[in-house]
């Protein structure tokens, strides 16, 4: 059969789909094999998924409580509103700071496994993936749909309003603002995300976490790439994805603010009591 | 190429898979996991994302499979489950922050090779850009036609239509693939009209 004869943009789309670089392939039949093995007998998958994930974890977790050592190092993580983080190894809390767990320079297992990750995944095209994000919208609309008053932030002065707005439902009502660089557009400059009744655990513990405060409250602020694994309750599904900025988590009233930025924690806690 | 005798192993494979045979869902995993992973690689934009995707895919594959009709080519089946979950998880939660994440690496462009940055390579960013920024619809069907190179009917076997209609959509994909560049791409502009 005869195709017809293409066009100018059918042959460039063409060209451009051979020259593509795409990602190695990676070998998916022993990872899907793996996962098939560990399906749950048939005739134990009367209940849904989701009953049978909770009814594993309390199994899980009743059985280690009933050891010491376990139980330290299970209950030891810190929370501040919707985010929690977990801490990997059993950790005295100093009163105010959490000094890092390791000298500069070596990485936790999750961070030794997250790094080769960040570098591959490492994209100078990064906007046009944003660009693909549903939920833009406006900042008043989003407002209106999460039901809460969006406070932004008043410092530095010349910061103006995101040039992004998302909202969506993690959970509950979430808003995500986004600020470019004003010389290199495709940077985010910073990034606030507000939560109402979402949990956020860091899986793994970031190369420095610190207890501090804004207005008064305790913050945490971490820096250090890490794995972050993001629950909705409603299903209990969990989602893993890398953080690499610094970030800084406080509460204000019934909302948690988490904002990741490249400044300092003095300059970001400044930002963050600029809220208005 | 026989594909009549291609399609009749495939089935073959599929039917011996069904009733346990992990030799041949392996076979199968193999002959089909390019085009699937290059799939969700093309719809999520991010390797890890792809290899999630892909993975479910396969998995909900073969959940599926007692109800898969064997005398049917299965790649479209594959690729018509990646756009369907690449579909969700664009909207879901975790999507905003791992994208938020890459903008934040704020990793210079650097390792560029000198080849890459010719001209015509330039350009053909630039046209991937354009199909990037296209409605999720056109987005698919070009991609299944030109990036994966399947027929218009393994394309309407993807899109769960008929083949007159993938001709309609792809016209109509074009027009709007030209309308962005002339709007927003001058740099493509030589191949921007119709």
């Amino acid at each position: 059969m005869n195709e017809p004869k293409l066009d100018p943009l059918e042959i460039r789309l063409e060209e451009t789909a051979r020259q593509m670089a795409y990602p190695p392939t990676p070998n998916l039949a022993g990872q899907i094999n793996r996962r098939l093995r560990k399906t749950t007998p048939r005739s134990l998958a009367i209940l849904p998924r989701p009953a049978w994930a909770l009814l594993a974890l309390v199994m899980v977790l009743l059985a280690c409580l009933s050891v010491p050592p376990v139980r330290a190092a299970l209950l030891e993580f810190i929370q501040v509103g919707a985010i929690r983080i977990r801490l990997t190894q059993p950790t005295a809390l100093p009163t105010l700071t959490l000094a890092p767990t390791r000298p500069a320079g070596t990485a936790s297992p999750a961070e030794a496994t997250a790094e080769p990750t960040l570098t591959s995944t490492s994209s100078p095209t990064a906007r046009p993936v944003l660009d693909r994000l549903a939920g833009e919208t406006t900042l008043a609309e989003a407002e209106r749909s999460a039901g809460f008053e969006i406070l932004l932030p008043t410092y530095p002065e010349d910061l103006g309003d995101p040039a992004r707005v998302y909202s969506q439902k993690i959970g509950g009502p979430a808003v995500l603002l986004l600020w470019f660089e004003p010389s290199q557009p495709n940077l985010v400059r910073l990034s606030l995300l507000i939560l109402t009744n979402q949990t956020l655990a860091i899986k793994g513990e970031p190369r420095v976490l610190q207890i501090t405060q804004v207005n008064g409250e305790q913050a945490l602020w971490t820096e250090g790439a890490h794995v972050l694994e993001l629950a909705a309750p409603s299903d209990m599904a969990f989602e893993k994805f890398i953080v690499s900025g610094h970030v800084l988590i406080w509460t204000q009233g019934d909302l948690t603010y988490r904002l990741e930025t490249s400044l300092d924690l003095e300059e970001t806690i400044r930002m963050a009591e600029s809220l208005r | 190429v026989d594909h009549s005798s291609e399609l009749s192993d495939e089935a073959e494979s599929i039917r011996k898979a069904r009733q346990g045979s992990a030799a041949d869902w392996e076979a199968l995993v193999q002959a089909h996991q390019q085009p699937v992973f290059r799939y969700a690689y093309l719809l999520s934009g991010d390797a890890d994302e792809a290899e999630d995707i892909a993975q479910e895919a396969f998995i909900r594959a073969y959940h599926a499979l007692g109800r898969f009709d064997e005398t049917r080519p299965l790649r479209p089946w594959l690729l018509r489950i990646t756009a369907n979950l690449a579909h969700n998880r664009r909207r879901s939660a975790a999507r905003y922050l791992a994208a938020l994440q890459r903008l934040v690496r704020r990793e210079p462009a650097t390792g560029m090779r000198i080849e890459e940055k010719t001209e015509q390579n330039l350009q053909n960013t630039s046209l991937r850009h354009a199909v990037d920024g296209l409605p999720a619809d056109d987005r698919q069907i070009i991609y299944l036609r030109y990036f994966l190179d399947l027929t218009v009917e393994e394309t309407a076997a993807a899109e769960g239509i008929a083949p007159g209609t993938v001709k309609s959509r792809l016209h109509r994909a074009l027009n709007r693939l030209r309308h962005r560049i002339q709007q927003n791409f001058p740099e493509l502009s030589e191949i921007g009209p119709g």
